[in-house]
Parts: C-alpha cells; structure tokens; sequence
C-alpha cells in the first residue's frame, strides 16, 4: 500500500508532537549521531545536494539540479531516498515525509510550531530547531510568509514544463552554453523565494542562515518538509491538465541519477522512473487530486518552438541596483515598436488575439545572497496598498545560488542570472483599464519580508545591514511580446 | 506548401543568427578551395605575402572561431528589438573578429620574425603545439570556457545599443582568445591546413558545446601532447 506524505500542520493540529513528527526527530537525531563518510548520516545526506566540505572517495556530493529541466525529478529522487533512509533510522516501518504547504493563512504559513521549539516531549534538545542566524530571526519568531512568495498560482497556470516561450513550470532545458538560462515558475516561487526567506543573512560557509545557501540547505530539517511541498506542486501541475505534461524527449526520460539507499547501497533512477510517484514509487501526497477530478478538458501537450519566438518591444537603458530599498526602472519604447504598444494595441493583442506578454529581468549579479526577496511589480501606483498591489505583482526575484553560480567550476551555474515572468494577465488589465502608457512603463522591485507579528520587530531590520552591503545588480529589464 | 514554409519561417525565426551560419559555411569552401586549388603549402606565412597570410587569418577566424560564438550571435540577435537584429548581429561579429585580427596580426608578424632567423618551420609547429598542451590544463583556460556565458546588457536602440553589442563582442572574443590562443597560433604556424582545421574545430566546439567539458581537458591535452611527440621527432 502506498505510503501518504500528510500536511505538517494537520499533524500539528491533531497532536503538536505528532508521532510521525516524533518519528522524524528521532531519525535526524540518529543520522546526525552518525559518521559523515555513512552515506546514510545527516552530513553525508546533505551534500548530495551540496557541501564546501571536500567528498571522500567516490561520494555522491555537490549533485543538486537547479535551474534546468531536471530539478524536479532529481528533488523527488533526492526525496525518495531520504525517506527510506528517515523511515529506517526512526524505527517507525510506516513513516512518510510530512509537507509545509505554506500556500495557506495563518498559521499554516508560519514556520511549523515542532521546528520552533528548543526542547521537544521527554527530552532536553530538538534536532527540528535551528535558532538565528541558522534561520532568519523573523521566521523562527513566527513571522508569516507572505502571500507573495508562498503562491503557487503563476508557477501553476504555465502549460508547458519547459518553455520557450515563457520560462515554463518546471525549468528550461539544459545547454552547455544558456544565454536564456532561467528558473522554471515553481522553482522561483515558491522555491527560491521560500528557501531566503527561512534562510536569513548568508555569511559563507554555512555559518549563517542555512537554507539560503544549496551547499547547507539540506542540514536545516525543514528543507525536507519544504521540498515535499514543491514536489507536491508537480502532481498538482500535472493533474490541471489543460496540456500540461512532463517532456518526453529521451535526453530528459533517460537521464539518470544516483544516490544511497537506506542499506547505503548506490541506487539509479531515471526521469522516466519518476514520472508518477504514485505507481513507481508507491507515495501518494493526502490531497493528490484524483485524475477524475481533473478540471481542464485534455490538450495536446505545448510544443517548444511551434510558435513565433516572442519579440523584444521595450528595455530599460540603465542597470539597477537593489540594496534593501525599493527601487524602480522605466522601459524605454523605441520608436520601431512604438505603435505595437499603445494602449489600444496591447488591450487587442491581450485581449482579442491570443498575444502573451514576457518581462525579463537580465544580469543579475550579486557576491553573495543578501538574504532578501524583492517582489517585481508593474506601473505599481506608488500610494497602492498591500491588497492592491497584488493587482500588479508579476513575480519575485532573488538570487538563491548566486555564489555557485559565480565560482570558475564548470557547470555550477551562470554568471548573472535571469528571470522570465509571463506578465500578460497583469498587462491586459491595465491595458483594459486604461492605464497602460507605452511612455510610462515602470518596473518596481520591492524587499518583500515575512510579515511581523505585533510583538516582533521587522523581519527586514536583521537584513538591512546584509542588503546594503551586498547589493544585487541588475543589468536589463526587458518586455517581450509573442 | 504554406504550413511547410511557415514552419520554415518558424524555424528561422527562433534562429535568426542563420546568416551568419551561412557566412561560415563560405568560409569553410573558401578556405577548401584555396587549400585543394593552391600548390601544397606547409608554411603560408613563409610563402606568402604578410596581406596574404592576414586573409587566410580572417578566413581561418571566421570558420573555426565563429561557430564556437553563434550562440552569443543568437543572443544579440534575439535580444534586440526586430528592426536591429542584423545590425546588432554585425556590430557584434565586426567587434568579435576584430580582436582576432589583432591577435591575428601579431601572431603572423611574430612567425614571420622567427623564421627569419632561419628556425624550421617544424620546429615552429612543435613548439606551438608543446604550447598548446601546456595550455589546456590551466586554470586561466578553464575560466575562460566557463565565462562563455557571462553576457553584458543590451540597451533598445541608438549608439547605446551598438555599444553594448561590441562590447559584449570584445568580450566574447577576448575569452575565447584566453581559452584558445595557442591553438590558433598552431594553425598560422602549421598553415591553415584543412585537416587541421576540422580537428581543431571540432574539439573547440566540443570543449565549448558538451556538457562536463571539464571531463575533456585530460584526453585533449593527452592528444596534443602526443602531437607534440610526434612534431619533435620528426621536425
């Protein structure tokens, strides 16, 4: 019988220290008791996914899939591994991994009370608890998450998993050499965005806020919890349909990844081999959506490149800097495209025509991850309040893996990252309301924090300092049409 | 035929760098027919005129070095708004052969002086490649195969624009020059030889193109210093 990975808060709502939470700290306990040479202990476990430490001999270390086609099925691997390795250090023969659908109002969206707590039932420490910097002060408080990062509504309503156009749900396909290289939607936001903002300041080496850095992430225990989630997001994607469906291109099918598996025997697993985690890997998520519930009638899957590639219609002429403060850049219009977006023509191409409208945010570049989102908005009027801005948020940004990007090893990233947003929705309602002015296109980028309770200082006061001090460069924004 | 030609078009338009895939092409016959059509030369630089020698330079640059660069060409082109496309794409390719031209002009100006001292061309040709091998293994070529996707910001229109382009040609160029310089002097040295030329561009293309190229360095270096073995006993 499948195993059912649960909601950690409705574990939490039926006892605070539910078994299967109990379960999951003895496991971290006994894996972080072992030797880092195991390939079954905590330390060995995390480098899989990344480390600073150099690996012994034949190790499986520094394998983490970011940015390209192959981040959730590495994830859901990575994943299903570890749970077989939890399942057997916790003694517990029915443990599955518990979710942190932090897609939810309070306090669902505050960091799990189990992974809040010094001390746990019968016993003086808690593995689940990592104190500031480990975490960001604000989160460990019981700051909330804001809306802006933990919604999975855009990642959701791309059709294709890997674009172009667009930046697609689950990651572009990976070249050698990517001048388009960017996330997919999920992996943004909620991923990324999640990831700083438990993290907090990341002052090197894992020294600092654990889950802002892929090289400590998976040390910090709720990076498990949040994983789950976004591996969730994949069966929920895929049961949209609508044309939604993973690639079938034998490069991804076939590629093929190793880990240990709970004896710390290497194990395989190709993509083709994880498709359905319900039937090849005998997992189920306890709000799964039933094929027969399926909303959207069944589409031929998007075809890359079927489609006139988007054209670029407008870009900022300046680079930006972002070092905690709002901060804003007008795209210029040349005069070439100028009659292509006026109001009329971009509420008719949105609108009547089957138009698709792109923002890119280009060269990204930082020394290192300041530790903040910083939402993007579009022609924000600048006296809009929080529910109102929603109206024009067309993503986030940040720069989670920057200092892997920026190390000479071949392969660990790009230097300058890059964000592709499908902002069509937001363009045709201000085009439709009028106020879309091709003379006056401004982007607004704006620090986004967890949201303080009444007690607590502001989450972004930890930050302020790291932002300033390392500033995040943006060298284009650009707008393309399709 | 309509749906054909569309497609077609489809095609090209998420290709736009295709003219100058085309370019490369004329190259490559270009220097096939002066290497079939021409008496066997082993040493152009000796043989020729210092004019002579820059063109077959130019001709070499544009079919070894500018495939290694059509994805940067593509990224110019489909950076920029339609109407600029092309002019992006030349003012990148003009900024990016230009620094080969120079090194190109240094390179045979160099040979020239050597061999005026009476030093075989061989003996030239060996050490070019004991160079070359060298070369491979260093962290400074490394570096430059990963800094082939470092790109620079292409503002809309105007000199900004045809500024950023050229800079990010410059730039191109100057790392591919950094990852590959010795080759490129071992190919003016050995006399653009054709089959050469093949070999050196498709282990360019590989080094530039595959994934874990990093994998590549030690067969590449094992085969160039084999090479260089080879050019030494028989110089």
């Amino acid at each position: 019988m499948a195993s059912t990975r649960k909601d950690i808060w409705a574990l939490v709502d039926a006892n605070p220290w539910h078994d299967t939470i109990q379960a999951y700290a003895r496991a971290v306990e006994v894996m972080q008791s072992r030797q880092p040479e195991d390939p079954t202990s905590w330390v060995y476990q995390a480098a899989i996914h990344g480390t600073y430490a150099a690996p012994p001999a034949g190790a499986q270390w520094n394998e983490c899939q970011h940015a390209n086609w192959f981040f959730l099925p590495w994830h859901r691997m990575y994943l299903y591994y570890f749970e077989r390795i939890v399942r057997a250090a916790s003694g517990d023969a029915t443990f599955a991994l518990p979710y942190w659908n932090y897609d939810q109002p309070s306090p669902r969206n505050t960091l799990p009370t189990p992974f809040r707590q010094p001390s746990r039932p019968a016993a003086s420490t808690n593995p689940l608890f990592l104190p500031p910097p480990r975490r960001s002060r604000g989160i460990v408080q019981g700051g909330r998450l804001s809306p802006f990062v933990t919604s999975s509504r855009s990642a959701l309503s791309q059709r294709s998993f890997s674009g172009p156009p667009g930046p697609g749900f689950g990651g572009v396909r990976r070249a050698p050499i990517g001048f388009d290289g960017t996330f997919g939607a999920v992996e943004q936001t909620p991923h990324n965005d999640i990831h700083v903002q438990i993290g907090g300041a990341n002052v090197g080496m894992c020294q600092g806020g654990m889950m802002i850095d892929p090289n400590c992430a998976a040390l910090d225990p709720i990076f498990w919890l949040h994983h789950c989630n976004v591996d969730r997001l994949w069966n929920r994607w895929i049961a949209l349909g609508g044309g939604r469906a993973n690639p079938t291109d034998a490069e991804w099918l076939n590629q093929s990844f190793s880990f240990h598996d709970e004896n710390g025997v290497v194990v395989s697993l190709t993509c083709a081999q994880v498709v359905d985690a319900a039937t090849q890997l005998d997992y189920v998520y306890d709000d799964d959506v039933q094929p027969s519930a399926v909303l959207m009638s069944p589409e031929p899957p998007i075809q890359p490149e079927s489609v006139r590639p988007p054209r670029m219609m407008a870009a900022s002429e300046q680079p930006v800097e972002l070092s905690g403060q709002s901060a804003s850049v007008q795209l210029a219009v040349p005069v070439a495209t100028h009659a292509a977006m006026t109001t009329e023509a971009v509420a008719e191409a949105t609108t009547v025509g089957d138009a698709a409208v792109y923002l890119n945010v280009e060269d990204i570049e930082a020394e290192r991850n300041p530790g903040v989102v910083y939402g993007v908005f579009l022609n924000a009027p600048p006296e809009a309040d929080e529910t109102e801005r929603a109206r024009y948020h067309v993503g986030n940004i940040t720069v989670f893996g920057i200092e892997l990007a920026n190390r000479d090893e071949p392969h660990r990233g790009v230097p300058g990252f890059r964000h592709t947003f499908d902002i069509t929705q937001v363009v045709a309602d201000l085009a439709r309301s009028g106020n879309w002015d091709p003379n006056d296109i401004k982007v607004t980028f704006e620090p986004i924090a967890p949201i303080a309770e009444d007690v607590m200082e502001s989450p972004l006061s930890d930050l302020a300092p790291v932002a300033a001090e390392r500033p995040v460069r943006i060298g284009r924004v650009s707008l393309f049409m399709a | 035929m309509r749906p054909q030609l569309e497609r077609i078009a489809i095609a090209l338009a998420w290709r736009p760098e295709w003219p100058v895939v085309i370019l490369v092409a004329v190259a490559w016959l270009a220097m096939a027919w002066l290497q079939l059509g021409a008496e066997p030369s082993h040493h152009v630089v000796s043989q020729s005129s210092f004019v002579v020698a820059l063109n077959a330079w130019a001709l070499m640059i544009v079919s070894m070095m500018v495939p290694v660069t059509l994805p940067a060409v593509r990224h110019v082109a489909r950076n920029s708004i339609c109407v600029r496309q092309h002019q992006a794409m030349a003012v990148y390719l003009a900024a990016f052969v230009a620094v080969w031209m120079i090194f190109g002009v240094l390179a045979t100006a160099m040979l020239s002086t050597i061999q005026s001292f009476g030093i075989a061309g061989r003996s030239i040709v060996a050490s070019t490649l004991a160079l070359s091998t060298a070369w491979q293994v260093t962290a400074i070529k490394r570096r430059a195969i990963v800094a082939c996707r470092k790109t620079v910001p292409l503002p809309p229109a105007g000199w900004r624009a045809d500024a950023a382009c050229a800079r990010f040609g410059i730039q191109q160029a100057w790392r591919c020059l950094l990852a590959c310089w010795p080759l490129m002097l071992l190919m003016a040295a050995a006399g653009h030889q054709l089959v050469l030329m093949i070999a050196l561009t498709t282990m360019l293309l590989a080094e530039e193109r595959t994934f874990r190229n990093d994998r590549l360095i030690a067969p590449f270096a094992s085969v160039l210093a084999v090479a260089t073995l080879v050019a030494a006993l028989t110089a």
